[in-house]
């Protein structure tokens, strides 16, 4: 283990990867701090980077990235009462209203202090836990890939959602996508339409841009502009109370801290339900509960640790399994099979360095955070008064070349139109765009392991079963199914999905 | 132009029928086994079910999940000009960029797009012109990605 430590922090102290992680965290901090570009955006916006950059330094922006951006989204909702990225949505109202009675300042410092504190408990977690599951998931055949498949899309549906029926629609859309393309079995072209573009299925990239990307800049062009005044901040002066105010709610800490790596690691559910599902159980454990969403801090403690330590979470089935735990491991999954590389527990023993690495790019981007995020705080006037009409054509240029940069092609640009007008619709109507993205990665392994394990077993349904392992994946699959049946679960989800 | 959950819900229903329509005619697997079939028709099947559920949904009046971001149903609001105007501008460099070259086309796109969110000019041309050379360097020069030249070669 050490030896891999020192050749993963070799290769973390490398120049290119030094400079990438800088350029990650300002790119996160920007991206989580305006209102209306979620962290999912930016990670499908670093994707044409990621396609030129060698692994290591590509995951690495992507970890990066994604813990400034999920810090960077309680800034807003401190200053201007907007979320930067869902996963701070759950404990705006009480950021916004301790900042109307003068409080911003503790506010920012308990965000950004708790922010760093949560990421590296989560790192901690993914570093126990991940080798020590692919332990148990070398011992796993394709009947347990299967029924892990079929977890992640059940989780995503049943308890990651607010209305299980649109975001059932949302991952069917994605499955459907994933058949798309020369099928495993006889190489039968599916869904091309003679189109030679889409022989190999629909280029992920593209679609993931236009469905993140074009989707929110249209979401943001038919919308109002920011009107609302901006709070001032003195980041000199954020630290001060800090350290009194986590010392006394240590314990909604440690158990923020665990909630939010528990659903990172369920597959589906990311840092938005986390936040809303600590918070939830810190009004519940509460001696003062009335006095939640009026301006208190102990949620903010709360939910600002979970949502953090939520996303080293989501990269332990990434890992393991090859099954994302969220929107944006779903795309980094994405990055690990452009690059050649298949998650799953050999990935442990055949590039342990790179798995080290990750480890250790989320306790340095989680150190980092506080300089930067500090920066951050001390630049979010100027930050939050970028105006939108000029923001919005850029990040369209940058959609447009993007995609256009992967195979130098005008068909992966209409592609990646399609899915954001496509993405765009679906929102308006309510249903969610994120599972999509889930079914395209899932499917795939839904299908390839099914068909493996019908055509090696002569088309005998009952081993699906008949291992042990098989069985308690497929019984949590069922059980997963009956989720609205417990009503307090189904009040929880009611109360995760009051956005 | 948004429409009622019932209305989306029969779309679906439509859209997981042509699926299942579709897969009818791809090739049976080994004897006896479902091959490349299977899959997208089961897909195609729970779609339709599902969009059956929803509709059902609207038809109960069952209260709406809020939908992100808001939405102004009229077809003359700002808003539908403004998408309409980055589904034109994206169209634009699929049929443009070849011909004109990366730099003129994307400095089109985003003068355009500012003049139709009402940026003054005196921000958006030397945005527009900064901005392109920014991705230009970026894409073209630092990650040596083969840009349309057009006919100036840039």
């Amino acid at each position: 283990m050490i030896e891999h430590l020192g050749a993963a922090l070799g290769l973390l102290a490398s120049g290119e990867v030094l400079a990438v992680t800088a350029l990650a965290s300002v790119y996160g901090l920007f991206v989580g701090a305006m209102p209306g570009l979620t962290a999912t955006m930016a990670a499908a916006l670093l994707l044409p980077f990621t396609f030129f950059m060698d692994p290591l330094p590509a995951l690495v922006a992507m970890v990066t990235m994604s813990a400034m951006a999920i810090f960077a989204g309680d800034i807003p909702a401190a200053l201007v009462r907007i979320p930067g990225t869902p996963s701070s949505a759950a404990y705006t109202d009480d950021s916004y209203a301790l900042t109307r009675q003068g409080q911003a300042e503790l506010v920012l410092g308990v965000d950004l202090v708790t922010s760093a504190i949560g990421g590296i408990m989560g790192a901690v977690a993914l570093m126990i836990a991940a080798p020590l599951l692919a332990e148990v998931a070398l011992r796993f055949t394709s009947f347990e890939y299967f029924w892990l498949a079929a977890l992640g899309l059940s989780a995503t549906v049943m308890i990651a959602s607010a209305n299980p029926v649109k975001a059932g629609l949302a991952l069917l859309v994605g499955l459907f996508f994933s058949t798309v393309g020369v099928d495993i079995t006889l190489g039968y072209p599916r869904f091309t339409f003679g189109v030679t573009e889409l022989l190999n299925g629909l280029n992920f990239i593209p679609a993931m841009i236009g469905l993140f990307g074009v989707s929110e800049v249209l979401r943001n062009m038919a919308s109002a502009e920011l009107g609302a005044p901006i709070a001032a901040v003195r980041a000199e002066a954020i630290f001060r109370g800090v350290a009194a105010t986590l010392w006394r709610y240590r314990v909604n800490m440690a158990r923020a801290g665990a909630i939010g790596t528990f659903v990172g690691i369920l597959p589906g559910a990311g840092a938005d339900i986390a936040a809303w599902i600590a918070y939830a159980v810190s009004r519940r454990c509460s001696r003062t509960p009335e006095r939640y969403g009026k301006g208190a801090i102990e949620p903010i403690v709360d939910a600002g640790t979970a949502n953090n330590a939520c996303l080293a979470g989501d990269w332990v089935p990434a890992l393991v399994f090859g099954i994302p735990g969220d929107s944006i491991t779903a795309i980094v999954i994405g990055v690990l099979f452009m690059k050649g590389l298949r998650p799953g527990p050999m990935i442990f023993e055949q590039q342990p360095a790179l798995v080290y690495g990750v480890y250790l790019a989320f306790i340095v981007a989680n150190l980092l955070m506080i300089p930067f995020g500090w920066l951050a705080i001390k630049a979010s006037g100027a930050m939050l008064r970028v105006p939108r009409n000029v923001l919005m054509p850029a990040i369209l240029v940058f959609c447009i070349v993007g995609a256009f940069a992967i195979n130098n092609s005008v068909f992966d640009v209409g592609l990646m139109l399609a899915m954001g007008i496509f993405g765009y619709v679906l929102e308006v109507h309510g249903i969610p765009v994120a599972p999509i993205v889930l079914g395209m990665v899932l499917g795939p392994i839904l299908e390839q392991n099914f068909m493996v394990s019908m055509i090696k077993t002569g088309w005998d349904v009952t081993q699906f079963f008949s291992r042990p392992a098989a069985a308690v994946l497929g019984a949590l699959t069922v059980a997963t199914w009956l989720v609205p049946l417990y009503p307090r679960l189904g009040r929880r989800r009611a109360a995760a999905a009051r956005p | 132009m948004r429409l009622g959950e019932t209305a989306v819900g029969a779309g679906f229903v439509v859209a997981g029928a042509l699926i299942v329509g579709a897969t009818l005619s791809f090739p049976p697997g080994e004897p006896g086994q479902p091959g490349p079939a299977l899959f997208p028709r089961l897909v195609g099947g729970l779609m339709a079910g599902f969009g059956a559920l929803l509709a059902w949904q609207g038809a109960r009046g069952r209260p709406e999940a809020v939908a992100r971001g808001a939405w102004r149903p009229t077809l003359r609001s700002p808003g539908v000009r403004h998408a309409l105007a980055v589904v034109g501008a994206v169209l634009l460099y699929i049929v443009a960029a070849d011909r004109l070259g990366f730099l003129p086309t994307a400095a089109l796109i985003l003068l355009g797009l500012m003049a139709q969110l009402g940026v003054r000019p005196r921000v958006a041309v030397p945005v527009a012109v900064g901005f392109s050379l920014f991705v230009y360097a970026l894409f073209a020069k630092l990650l040596r990605v083969p840009l349309p030249p057009g006919p100036l070669g840039w």
